[in-house]
């Protein structure tokens, strides 16, 4: 016998004062700021993760998959990093905009001569403002959509597809993928609907190896069927009879000839009695008597017996099989069955459901099944791409703009885009401390002096972001009449648009140099304006409101949370 | 090892390093790396003090006495440490205990021991605390008053949250907290109980959800069962009928265990073996669907049968409930759990069942013939998603006779840490408001020559109230409470009764006029509650200084009296730890701060006149307690209790002369290797 019993001793937790005064967290922090900052954006660069001693590598500038990629030993990098995961996995978007706003705050917020709690106050008194601003029906950095016009439509989807280079497409593939994300959208949504809108399934299938031009939507589900030879032609054709329908059955117990219906005893059999048997001939039974309901399609979540798979063949009837759970919604939706769970009870025939053809096809030297039926929204969007990692980011792309196009049913705004919308912002910002700078001392309880460090700091921090929505580095600059975003192009002062493109050059415009802008630099007199006259047909960029907001919210939380830490204790247990 | 009070103090100091910056409304929060690499942020004690694992003897002795005071009142973990070290210092450098090289314990520490305890179970309840009861603020709680109560009752949940968050999260994890309790208690009289529900049953009535604002968070009626419909969902959505159960299909009844193995000879033992289950499940099912059952709670595991089943009869159902949900489940709606499924084919669970236990237990005839129902009626039940997580929501019906109508607070925040901390400072919460509904209980008291007043109040409640009306002066002022919060904008008026204890004329008289209460003697909901709170801000600790000091000046000074003097100046000083770390850690742009010193005298002078002035926690300045500002409160009972808890622990460090530390045997390097069997290794050991 042998056996080592350790005794282990409880070891005290290591405490840590003044994180933020600490050059490795401070370090830490600013790389993952520069990270942030440097994948942010249409001219974002790509990140290559990679663990140290090997394994897969990921490509992608998306915050969703940076995220997940990278691991993070610091703990208050990993606090940003959390709090921002958790908002990608609500909001699918804004995930960068967030943390280089988090960061931006903790680094400029003036901690040495103003108390944290203050400067907490200040920064959610800043936070309600811009929540309120932003909300309001007439904010100036908000544009209404009309979501019948579908060029305006496609415009969004470009937005986000645009903002990912490492998908690799060309300006002809994106336009291709915005114009079948926008027809998977529009075919998504139900003719008809009681109290709750449920939109039908888009599903996605990756192609790797075949050019992005091979991007296609096809109505209905693609099913991989390896079991199918790829050199039969028309393998189905017994299937596409004349008939207006083809019944299914979509069965989620296993037909493998284990059951659950069995008491958890133990027993003895003879030779005779097989309870293995017993189950394959209930499974049987229940297969002859949907093959007398005509069923033609048998659907199975889980695996089937050879002997099912035989007794199919020999009925004509068409068997998938080990599906998994994933495509059981989408399939449910486009057949309009309900799931069969079992085989020993009676199967009632308005358990089926049905489809119009059954085609096979071949991709890529692969068999697939394609199911199709016209009364169902249900559709299937072809992914292709060269890579696998750009693949893995188009699908993180198309995602995040279906999303963004279901939010615009429910609140038709977007954010004036290009950094225009952060500048406008800034500018109310100022325009309120500017204006109501003795009420606002009052209430929150700290000096002018101190509040003006605050909002500037939160200022710059919305600044910074707007700057990094360009390469250059110069002539990034802020005109005093609508607070849009300019930057001249090839260095000189040909301003012909502002960033987000809703509004031209005009010579009445005053531009103050954004950077670092203070409190007393802006005129507050009044108000930024709100654009009024925006050209029809013209391409603008715009940025998700409900993700934005959302990335603001978040930001300015964490990066409280964090300046309010004085010390760290870590369990070393 | 030696236990001296430098030892002590010298243990305690890095904690109180650790916790005197997260103390008040200014605190500065400490970030938490879990075992598990969770993350927390949090600025409340009883969080960071369980997080520090400390190795020595003392310091886990300490915190087990904190941990024990947090457990009952939800509250003042910081205070106690900061307390409890600032006396340990008080003692180590006064001049009665100056350690020698004897190492056996101090004779004069047993003497500072006696004093305290003399202190603490005589002076303190029968000379301090009837002279404090003069500035406490006594609500009386009538039925038709419940907005009355909950103002005065959120006032207090702010005073203890504004400590850990900032002012907008404050204000608004007050309003959920005391929106979320009183909307779960019907009425006043069930207070008590609903918050006992709510403090039992918390993990379940109050959820955290990563991923999302505190000022989205929201307040569900009904339960959340962390669980989804395997089946389809319920048909109707309303007036939906359920039954939990709680057996198994499989085996048939939980206590049925047999390790008999079964011989099948035929074909058709083998078939009926095989369908048994499903012909029992078709039976069941079959009785619920003639009682128009809609939805099964289950403990469970669903069989595919069982689903198919189901779907079929349009029953939904809820699989995999844990036996701890069942017992939440059925506080929340007076529902028991079926344990045998032959109780629904015989329609047993139609008949109403005595409870045979409540006729043994006479005491309460109420429920002497109990109702166990066993078919519950919801107003709905249906699927909610929150935070990305599917919960079955279970409405019952909140009737007017209803004592308990269970609502759920869900708090949002960032991260998991974060919305943890939320959930934690809810719970504060409920214990606040639990501390402030007791009543001063003289129970636990030492009264020495009062004993005999003290049982005679305690027999006749009736003349105990009489002596309690004698001294009521005639209510003088009419004033109104101000909500913190000014989203709601309540205002009301309620009439303030001060007690008078005699506490105006010397202290002997006191000793036989002043008002007990204990627990026998509470009175019914028929009469008047009675609650009293004092103003935050170190009101509390001022009072009881100034007091002591007061006495301090009364004792004649002879050889028996020094250790009581010094024991009094000791807690008199201690105390002034809260408002002079309250001070430090204000900021203020007006910088009108004074020395603390000054401020004291400031403060002294005030209550030579009796006027109650207290320290405002987040500019160091002194107010003086108006209706109007009180918007910081604290609940006197629970104050009393900390005082009591952290001289208790006083007088144990001061008894305690060594630490004794056993080592397991043969374990020089505390490894203990088995490799071995021969005699002459385990002998060596």
């Amino acid at each position: 016998m042998s056996s080592r019993v350790k005794k282990d001793k409880k070891q005290t937790s290591s405490i840590d004062f003044l994180p933020l005064h600490n050059k490795g967290t401070l370090e830490a922090v600013r790389i993952l700021r520069d990270i942030a900052r440097e994948s942010y954006g249409p001219f974002g660069k790509l990140n290559m993760v990679q663990n140290t001693i090997g394994g897969h590598v990921t490509v992608t500038s998306s915050s969703n998959r940076l995220f997940q990629a990278i691991s993070v030993s610091d703990v208050i990098v990993k606090l940003i990093t959390t709090s921002l995961q958790g908002h990608v996995a609500t909001h699918g978007d804004a995930g960068l905009w967030g943390t280089i706003m988090a960061i931006n705050l903790i680094e400029k917020s003036p901690i040495e001569n103003t108390h944290p709690h203050l400067l907490v106050d200040i920064y959610e008194m800043l936070l309600q403002y811009s929540m309120d601003f932003l909300k309001s029906p007439e904010c100036p950095a908000v544009l209404d959509i009309d979501i019948s016009d579908m060029n305006t439509m496609r415009d969004v989807i470009r937005c986000v597809v645009n903002s990912k280079p490492a998908c690799g497409l060309l300006e002809y593939e994106q336009d291709n993928i915005c114009s079948i994300i926008l027809e998977a959208f529009l075919k998504s949504i139900p003719s008809s609907c009681d109290n709750s809108l449920k939109f039908f399934s888009v599903n996605f299938v990756s192609m790797e190896g075949l050019g992005a031009n091979n991007m296609k939507l096809y109505d209905g589900v693609l099913l991989e069927a390896p079991s199918i030879p790829t050199y039969l032609k028309n393998p189905l054709s017994y299937l596409n009879l004349p008939v207006s329908e083809i019944p299914v059955a979509i069965v989620t117990t296993s037909m493998g000839g284990d059951s659950e219906d069995f008491l958890d005893i133990k027993y003895e059999s003879g030779e005779q009695t097989d309870g293995h048997a017993l189950v394959l001939d209930t499974i049987l039974k229940g297969l002859a008597n949907m093959v007398q309901s005509s069923v033609r399609v048998l659907i199975c979540q889980k695996v089937a017996h050879p002997r099912v798979k035989a007794y199919c063949t020999e009925q004509g009837v068409m068997l998938l099989d080990r599906l998994g759970i994933s495509h059981m919604e989408s399939l449910c939706q486009l057949t309009g069955a309900r799931k069969i769970s079992s085989f020993s009870s009676y199967i009632d025939e308005g358990l089926y459901g049905s489809i119009d053809s059954a085609n096979h096809l071949v991709m890529a030297g692969k068999s697939y099944v394609h199911l199709t039926r016209t009364q169902s929204g249900v559709t299937t969007v072809l992914l292709a791409g060269r890579r696998e990692e750009a693949l893995n980011e188009l699908k993180v792309v198309c995602d995040t703009a279906l999303r963004s196009l279901r939010q615009l049913l429910w609140q038709p705004k977007m954010l004036y885009g290009g950094g225009c919308w952060e500048t406008i912002l800034s500018a109310h910002i100022n325009y309120l401390i500017s204006s109501k700078m003795s009420e606002l001392t009052e209430q929150l309880g700290c000096s002018r002096h101190q509040l003006r460090q605050a909002a500037e700091a939160f200022t710059h921090s919305l600044h910074d972001i707007a700057m990094a929505t360009s390469d250059t580095k110069l002539n990034h600059k802020l005109d005093m009449k609508y607070g849009h975003h300019w930057i001249a192009e090839n260095g000189n002062d040909d301003y012909a648009s502002c960033m987000c493109g809703a509004i031209t050059r005009d010579n009445a415009l005053v531009f103050k140099m954004l950077g670092n802008l203070g409190i007393m630099d802006i005129n507050s007199d009044t108000a930024p304006e709100k654009a009024i006259d925006i050209e029809d047909g013209r391409r603008m960029l715009l940025d998700n409101l409900p993700a934005h907001l959302g990335a603001l919210l978040m930001a300015v939380n964490t990066a409280s949370a964090i300046l309010k830490i004085h010390c760290i204790v870590k369990d070393r247990n | 090892m030696s236990v001296t009070i430098s030892s002590c103090c010298g243990v305690l100091e890095e904690v109180c390093q650790l916790l005197e910056k997260s103390f008040g409304p200014n605190a500065l929060q400490v970030m938490i790396c879990t075992q598990t690499g969770q993350l927390l942020v949090t600025s409340d004690g009883m969080t960071i003090l369980r997080s520090i694992h400390p190795s020595h003897p003392i310091l886990r002795f300490i915190l087990a006495s904190v941990t024990s005071h947090h457990g009952f009142t939800g509250e003042g973990s910081k205070t106690f440490i900061l307390t409890l070290r600032d006396m340990l210092q008080r003692i180590e450098k006064s001049e009665l205990t100056v350690d020698t090289s004897d190492i056996h314990c101090n004779e004069t520490r047993i003497k500072l021991a006696v004093a305290l305890h003399h202190i603490q179970y005589d002076i303190i309840p029968n000379r301090i605390i009837p002279k404090i009861l003069f500035h406490a603020t006594k609500l009386e709680i009538e039925t038709n008053k419940k907005d009355v109560i909950i103002a005065e009752a959120k006032c207090l949940v702010h005073t203890g949250i504004s400590s850990k968050e900032s002012r907008v999260k404050a204000s608004e994890l007050t309003d959920l907290t005391a929106d979320w309790i009183f909307n779960s208690s019907p009425s006043v009289e069930n207070l008590k109980e609903t918050l006992e529900k709510l403090s039992d049953h918390f993990s379940y009535f109050c959820i955290d959800e990563p991923g999302g604002h505190v000022l989205d968070s929201i307040i569900i009626p009904g339960i959340l069962i962390d669980r989804n419909f395997v089946t389809t969902l319920p048909m109707k959505i309303k007036n939906i009928s359920y039954v939990i159960l709680d057996c198994d299909f499989n085996i048939g009844n939980s206590t049925d265990t047999t390790s008999a193995i079964f011989q099948i000879n035929s074909e058709l033992n083998l078939t009926m073996a095989y369908s048994w289950k499903k012909r029992l499940m078709e039976k069941v099912l079959f009785k619920l669907q003639q009682k128009n059952i809609d939805v099964l709670l289950y403990t469970g595991k669903v069989c595919d049968t069982m689903k198919q089943l189901c779907n079929d009869r349009g029953i939904a159902v809820v699989q995999y409930l844990q036996k701890e949900d069942l017992d939440f489940i059925t506080t929340a709606t007076g529902i028991s759990a079926i344990n045998d499924f032959r109780d629904i084919l015989d329609e047993t669970i139609d008949k109403t069942n005595e409870s045979h236990q409540a006729k043994e237990n006479s005491l309460n005839e109420h429920t002497a013939r109990e109702h166990i129902k066993f078919i519950g009626i919801a107003q709905t039940i249906k699927m909610l998603t929150i935070g990305g997580k599917q919960y079955v929501n279970l409405v019952p019906f909140f009737q007017h006779s209803s004592r308990f109508q269970p609502h759920t607070l869900v708090l949002y925040g960032p991260t998991k840490g974060l919305s943890k901390q939320y959930s934690t400072i809810a719970a504060g919460g409920v214990k606040t408001i639990q501390m402030w509904l007791q009543n001063i209980d003289h129970s636990e008291t030492d009264l020495g020559n009062n004993q005999k007043n003290f049982s005679q109040y305690s027999r006749n409640p009736g003349e105990c109230q009489d002596l309690f009306d004698k001294h009521l002066p005639t209510p003088e002022c009419q004033t109104t409470i101000n909500n913190p919060n000014p989203k709601h904008d309540l205002k009301n008026t309620v009439s303030r009764e001060t007690v008078f204890s005699s506490a105006n004329t010397d202290c002997s008289s006191t000793q036989n006029e002043a008002v007990y209460f204990s627990e026998n003697s509470q009175p019914q909901f028929e009469e008047l509650l009675k609650v009293y709170s004092l103003p935050g801000g170190g009101a509390f600790e001022f009072l009881v200084h100034y007091h002591l000091m007061d006495y301090i000046a009364h004792i004649s000074s002879n050889d028996g009296d020094c250790y009581l003097k010094t024991a009094c100046q000791i807690i008199a000083e201690g105390l002034l730890c809260t408002p002079r770390l309250l001070h430090r850690n204000s900021y203020s742009v007006k910088d009108t701060r004074n020395n603390f010193i000054k401020l004291q005298h400031l403060v002294m002078g005030s209550m030579r006149s009796n006027d109650l002035i207290y320290l405002d926690g987040k500019t160091g300045e002194i107010k003086q307690v108006s209706e109007n500002n009180t918007q910081v409160k604290e609940s006197l009972y629970s104050k009393i209790h900390l005082l009591n808890n952290i001289l208790t622990s006083v007088q144990q460090l001061l008894k305690i002369d060594r630490v004794v530390s056993v080592k397991s045997i043969g374990s020089k390097s505390g490894f203990i290797n088995q490799q071995s069997d021969s005699e002459s290794d385990a002998s060596s050991t």
